[in-house]
């Protein structure tokens, strides 16, 4: 066996574990897409301005990319 | 193949506070032999790396084809263990038993299949936990060269991270295929930190190329790997020598393609084994800006589609030929 347990994996067997495991997978697909449309869609909006403008866009600042003060 | 309509390496994104260089941490100009430490996240749920925030803008920058690919990929690797059939199919022969497991990975999509002997020091990172299975399969998918020839424009992206994701779906079934057989096994595919490469190059899948990549025959640098582990009694295979050493000590394609400048000509000191390598510090700051590049690959004379088992053949014969010469 690993070592290495992955975030989805299952750690029970039976149908509810398996049905509940499977909630909880998609759920996370659905709470990543909110994610990604909102945070996502700042960050792409923020980017391209930075680009627009010639000043940088810091990745360690997101989602809006400006230094904090 | 030449790069079509390459953005110049002109950045605006940036760190505020730049971490470590990754080149510090890959082991650039180290001499002591250690394993490879984390720089870039397999799985993107684990926040320790000392990159992950150029990480977290790349995916949330991404298409959404990429970021779904990556997404569900993640969630389809709950499947890559489960629970082994309690009749283990008896092996006499690990010779036939390979042969069989092979025409199973290709039958379920998988292009190129390898195995080895698992050795902790080629699949693990610093401070992971020691696996004890005994055989590493590698898989190898190609990718579509129609679209990856657009490289490094969008849709390239979302190829490779889609081939990510049809290679973990049938890693999964090779697992399960295996364990339905009775023998532990357990699939590496999207969002599993293991190194994938060392293995594929013990497993005669293809050698080490300039551009930091695998060059097989086959499809040259156009393929993307995953990984099963299991203890299921398997004959290995032997690395693979096609001459890709003899066309990438004077081929300059993929150095003089890369926009960030990021791949040298000669192999370099990391971590106490000379190797081909790539500047991370350089290549990252590229492939985050155009949904993953991939120039160097598709550059690269083996990738050219039918070129590499001919440029295999040529290279062969043109060593043994200065073989005999020289002797």
């Amino acid at each position: 066996m690993s070592g290495y347990k992955g975030t989805f994996e299952a750690r029970e067997t039976g149908r509810i574990a398996r049905f509940k495991d499977a909630l909880k997978s998609y759920s996370y697909v659905i709470v990543t897409f909110v994610v990604w449309l909102v945070v996502g869609t700042i960050i792409r909006v923020s980017y391209r301005k930075a680009l627009k403008e010639g000043r940088p866009f810091y990745v360690d600042c997101l989602p809006f990319g400006r230094k904090k003060e | 193949m030449r790069a079509k309509n390459p953005p110049p390496a002109i950045y605006c994104h940036a760190y505020a506070k730049p971490p470590r260089p990754g080149n510090d941490i890959n082991g650039l100009g180290e001499t002591n032999k250690r394993r490879a430490s984390k720089v870039a996240p397999d799985d993107f749920t684990v926040r320790e790396y000392e990159w992950k925030d150029i990480w977290d803008f790349f995916f949330l920058n991404s298409s959404w084809s990429t970021f779904s690919s990556l997404i569900l990929g993640m969630v389809e690797s709950r499947h890559a263990r489960g629970a082994t059939a309690s009749n283990q199919v008896s092996v006499q022969d690990p010779g036939s038993m390979a042969k069989q497991l092979k025409e199973k990975a290709r039958e379920l999509g998988a292009d190129l299949v390898g195995i080895t002997e698992v050795k902790d020091d080629l699949l693990l990172y610093e401070g992971d936990e020691p696996h004890s299975y005994k055989y590493a399969i590698s898989l190898g998918f190609e990718q579509d060269r129609n679209i990856m020839e657009n490289a490094p424009q969008v849709e390239a992206g979302d190829e490779v991270v889609r081939i990510y994701r049809k290679g973990s779906r049938i890693a999964n079934k090779v697992a399960t295929h295996i364990r339905s057989l009775g023998w532990p096994a357990e699939a590496f595919g999207f969002g599993r930190d293991i190194l994938m490469m060392p293995s594929a190059i013990r497993a005669g899948l293809g050698e080490l190329g300039k551009h930091g990549s695998l060059i097989s025959k086959e499809y040259g640098s156009n393929f993307r790997l995953t990984l099963v582990l299991t203890d299921l009694p398997l004959a290995i295979d032997t690395s693979a020598d096609i001459g890709v050493e003899d066309v990438c000590l004077t081929c300059q394609a993929c150095t003089k393609n890369c926009p960030a400048d990021a791949i040298a000509d000669e192999k370099q000191m990391v971590r106490g084994v000379e190797k081909w390598y790539v500047d991370y510090d350089k290549c990252v700051w590229y492939f985050t800006m155009t949904n993953g590049c991939s120039i160097c690959i598709e550059v690269c004379p083996w990738s050219e589609p039918g070129r590499g088992v001919k440029l295999s053949e040529l290279m062969l014969a043109k060593r043994e030929k200065n073989k005999a010469i020289t002797s």
